[in-house]
């Protein structure tokens, strides 16, 4: 054997034939790996931006961890605007309040949204810086005994015990509220900086997507896949088309199915929580809420009826959950109450006092309210969907006339 | 080791600025917000970040150890108990806003001992980000 393997390398024909087939076998393998450099090399699909946006997380999981980002934001968000109710906590209130009626309408963020974390990542570094400074006992003397009515209602409090502080002491409120607040603020600093920092390279990288004309026609989709209306994709459901398919039906997770079942009944979760609103905080504020719940669930047409109302609704939440704010702000009876025969109108409180409940109040409305919103966003939606179908209907009609 | 050490200056940091209110801790507390910024930066600005933030850190617990370290050996004084004799004095106030707590409570000897273990923690980080320094140029 060894021997004929001899005389066959010493044959120069086999020598010959054995080098072509290496070179034609290496060139294959060149064309092969140029081939797939120049695909990988070539324009990225929004799957691939998406599917590489958080390759950290696994893809099962992935749209899940995106859609609770969001949630998380806001939920810091609004917690540091309801945990200690104040002037200085009301804009984080009122940004909490502003980005759900935007996503409520159907308006995507883009650039705007980056200047709203922006926004709240100074807002909040300066109330930190704020309170921080507050706990000096001078700049505390300085400010306490001229202005204690607009200390209090800036929500600034002393958290460390100072005996030389008589009137400070006095004022002092333990409850371990007011020193989880600075800490929630700290995170909501922390989370939009990264927030930022993730938004900014998300955009940069649609904009080298969008760069490239092959792409042009995946504009839409574009939009659709912003993190930030990332509801939407509960609502578009699986396409047929292969090319377009939904990242997050291709994860077949069973919480994206519960999700989206619930989602697409959102006019009934609206007319629950009307329902469940004017139960739990029974007032002449809320009966409107219980009556109209009532009526529109008896009418033949629900779904109809609850989209048509929603604006209305969503408004009359916002004047309740602002009303409710003013409440909490920890005014004082002597200095703020709104009297006509003497009924009144808005509470005041009578303690010198901050607790949870004030949290779970604002917070408990606030649901309320995003379940309202649900319904109004549903309606936006097939608004925009119909509008779609009528113009490409339209299009269609007038190509086939020509 | 320096994701170590990072992780042990932004706790000493933060527990500087909040464990006792004073002028250095506002130093603790500024260098301790500006650490985000870091972490979502490339690592050669990260490094130099971290190594100014440790230089800043090092000289503020060093000023701040030696002003203490010279107030109790001047309360030890005859005049110096004096000084620190009445606890609300307009004297023992403003030496409270540089970092002075009265030996007094049981509780100030827990902080000053906490105090300087973290200022000891941020000297021993600097030093050790000094040695990863010398070892990755060298």
């Amino acid at each position: 054997m060894y021997e004929n393997l001899k005389k066959k390398r010493k044959n120069p024909l086999f020598f010959i034939g054995s080098s072509l087939a290496t070179l034609i076998t290496h060139n294959r393998v060149g064309i092969k790996q140029n081939s797939r450099r120049q695909s990988s090399k070539e324009t990225p699909t929004i799957h691939s931006i998406y599917s590489d946006h958080f390759q950290s997380i696994p893809l099962r999981i992935r749209p899940i961890f995106i859609y609770f980002r969001s949630i998380i934001l806001l939920v810091l968000i609004h917690s540091c605007g309801c945990l200690v109710p104040s002037i200085l906590s009301a804009f984080y209130f009122l940004v909490s309040l502003g980005l759900t009626l935007w996503w409520a309408l159907g308006k995507h963020f883009g650039q705007g949204y980056l200047y709203i974390i922006r926004l709240l990542q100074i807002y909040s570094i300066l109330h930190l810086l704020i309170i921080y400074l507050y706990q000096y006992s001078f700049i505390e003397q300085l400010f306490l005994t001229p202005n204690t009515q607009l200390i209090r209602l800036l929500g600034l409090r002393s958290l460390y015990k100072n005996s030389c502080l008589e009137n400070a002491n006095q004022s002092r409120n333990d409850n371990w509220v007011i020193y989880i607040h600075p800490f929630v603020i700290l995170i909501l600093y922390w989370i939009t900086i990264y927030e930022y920092h993730l938004t900014r390279k998300y955009h940069q990288r649609l904009k080298t997507l969008l760069q490239f004309p092959q792409n042009n026609s995946q504009t839409f989709s574009s939009n659709t896949y912003h993190l930030h209306s990332i509801t939407d994709l509960f609502w578009i459901g699986p396409s047929n088309n292969p090319s377009q398919s939904n990242i997050f039906y291709q994860t077949n997770s069973l919480l994206v199915a519960l999700i989206s079942f619930i989602l697409s009944k959102a006019y009934m979760l609206s007319i629950m929580s009307m329902l469940l609103w004017s139960i739990t905080y029974h007032s002449y504020l809320t009966l409107p809420y219980l009556i109209l719940a009532c009526l529109i669930w008896l009418l033949p047409n629900t779904k109809y009826w609850c989209h048509f109302c929603s604006i209305f609704f969503c408004i009359y939440a916002y004047i309740l959950l602002i009303i409710n704010y003013i409440h909490l702000l920890n005014l004082i009876h002597e200095e703020f109450s709104w009297r006509i025969h003497e009924i009144e109108f808005l509470h005041t409180n009578h303690q010198y006092s901050i607790s949870i409940r004030f949290y779970l109040k604002c917070s408990i409305k606030f649901i309320y309210t995003l379940l309202l919103l649900l319904s109004l966003r549903q309606r936006t939606k097939e608004r925009a969907h119909q509008r779609h179908r009528q113009s490409k209907y339209l299009r269609l009609f007038f190509s086939q006339q020509k | 080791m320096i994701n170590l050490t990072r992780w042990i200056l932004s706790i000493c940091l933060l527990i500087g600025g909040l464990v006792h209110i004073d002028i250095f801790s506002i130093i603790y507390a500024l260098l301790f917000l500006t650490i985000p910024w870091a972490f979502i930066h490339s690592t050669v600005v990260r490094l130099r970040f971290f190594f100014i933030l440790s230089l800043i850190a090092l000289i503020t617990s060093t000023a701040f150890l030696l002003i203490i370290g010279s107030l109790h050996i001047f309360s030890m004084t005859n005049k110096g108990e004096n000084v620190f004799s009445i606890e609300c004095s307009s004297n023992v106030r403003i030496l409270q806003h540089f970092g002075l707590i009265l030996w007094a409570h049981t509780t100030h000897k827990i902080i000053f001992i906490l105090i300087l273990i973290i200022n000891v923690i941020i000297i021993c980080t600097k030093i050790s980000k000094k040695k990863e320094r010398i070892h990755c140029f060298s």
